[in-house]
């Protein structure tokens, strides 16, 4: 090419411009976009700030909601266990043997209050047939000794109240491990480790699908004592922690820590 | 992501090469405002960072031929123009030198940026071939073709 040819190309090319009213539009759609952009990111960063303490919220709710505090064990012969959270809650039923699993499966007691949900249990056909005879049913109490512990051991036996065959107690978290490590309720624990005692050949599946009634009856027989029954003049009778006395205020019910079966059995006759 | 004021600033510094390679392949005065906005929101989102000056317009170029390839090989594209509207728009007024740029716009497409970046951007063939992503050979057969176009087209051959 030659230098009139490359000039007349320059020459053509130099004289395109950009328009003025081109170069603004550009710039004030790039800034446009900037700002939106900026503002997307700022809803961005909250929204995941946001999104981030919901979860933990949910997370530590659902954790709050759902971990049972207390637990609340029932025995006739339907031997089950419901678990309380700190909102007074039952949030999980579970069964601990036949009956118990069958009557843990029929009920429908799960986020009820736990007085109302002991209510409908004790009015359950199966256990109301226990309760009629002369059957007993325990409610022990067990957590980590804090102040619900109470609460709801003075809530469980204003259930009691009237019914002159429940007996109500309490008992620790670490009792209960070692209960649940035999498959047992703590209840039923307390008669095992008193029974094998006595009668080392009792097996802790045996004392899971005996009634409570046969088990304090067996108690007293292998002690030489006599059957212990139900409103025998002690029913209304409650026992506190070592031996301490609150007045027998709660009616029918029955309350008591500790290794009742024998001390309870002494005072009984 | 790149500030406001770097955006402007590129909008200043390479607006008119960016309309010179839109005037070389577009017909739409529409279209160039699309490309411009395209162009320049990609400029501001790049994050890497540039050599030099040199390095920056090449960017610039290859990112805008690249562009307006897409833009017309949109088949649905729903604006079309004349070449005079294009022109109006552009307050262009015809005269001898854009005699070259019709020149250059009346080639095939594959030949119009080769022929630009040669005459009047001044790369050589190597250049070229970077901006484009093509063998320098390619490049060489490219230019000789529409040399031999051009110089049917402009008359007496003076745009070689």
């Amino acid at each position: 090419m030659n230098d009139q040819g490359k000039n007349q190309w320059k020459e053509a090319f130099d004289r395109i411009h950009a328009e003025e009213a081109l170069k603004e539009h550009t710039k004030e759609y790039l800034a446009r976009r900037l700002r939106r952009r900026a503002a997307s990111g700022r809803w961005r960063r909250f929204a995941a700030a946001a999104a981030c303490l919901l979860l933990v919220f949910l997370g530590g709710g659902s954790y709050l909601y759902f971990t049972p505090t207390v637990y609340i064990a029932i025995d006739v012969n339907p031997s089950l266990e419901l678990g309380i959270n700190r909102f007074d809650q039952v949030v999980s039923v579970e069964g601990y043997n036949e009956d118990g699993q069958t009557l843990a499966a029929s009920l429908h007691v799960r986020f009820m209050n736990y007085q109302e949900a002991l209510e409908e249990i004790i009015a359950q056909d199966s256990v109301e047939e226990y309760l009629s005879g002369d059957g007993l049913l325990t409610l022990t109490v067990t957590g980590n000794g804090g102040a619900q512990n109470e609460e709801v051991l003075a809530g469980v036996e204003s259930c009691a109240a009237g019914h002159r065959n429940i007996r109500c107690h309490s008992g620790s978290s670490e009792e209960r491990a070692e209960a649940l490590e035999l498959g047992l309720s703590l209840e039923r624990y307390r008669a095992y480790l008193i029974l094998s005692e006595q009668d080392p050949s009792v097996t802790p599946e045996e004392i899971g699908e005996m009634s409570i009634r046969e088990i304090r009856d067996r108690i007293a027989a292998l002690s030489g004592q006599g059957t212990i029954l139900p409103g025998d003049g002690e029913d209304s009778e409650t026992h506190r922690e070592h031996g301490e006395e609150d007045g027998g205020s709660h009616g029918g019910g029955g309350r008591g820590h500790g290794h009742r079966w024998g001390q309870e059995g002494g005072e009984e006759n | 992501m790149r500030s406001e004021e770097e955006a402007n600033r590129a909008v200043e510094r390479y607006a008119d090469t960016v309309r010179r390679i839109c005037m070389v392949h577009l017909k739409n005065y529409a279209d160039t405002e699309d490309i411009f906005q395209t162009v320049f929101l990609k400029y501001v989102l790049h994050s890497g960072a540039f050599e030099n000056e040199e390095h920056e317009k090449a960017w610039i170029i290859r990112v805008t031929i690249n562009a307006c390839r897409d833009l017309l090989r949109n088949f649905f594209r729903s604006r079309t123009s004349s070449l005079e509207d294009w022109q109006e728009k552009a307050g262009e007024e015809k005269e001898d030198y854009s005699e070259v740029v019709e020149a250059v716009q009346s080639l095939p497409p594959k030949y119009r940026d080769v022929v630009y970046l040669y005459y009047y951007e001044e790369y050589d063939a190597a250049e070229i071939g970077r901006i484009l992503h093509k063998n320098v050979n390619t490049v060489y057969t490219l230019l000789a073709r529409a040399r031999k176009m051009l110089k049917t087209r402009l008359t007496g051959g003076d745009g070689e």
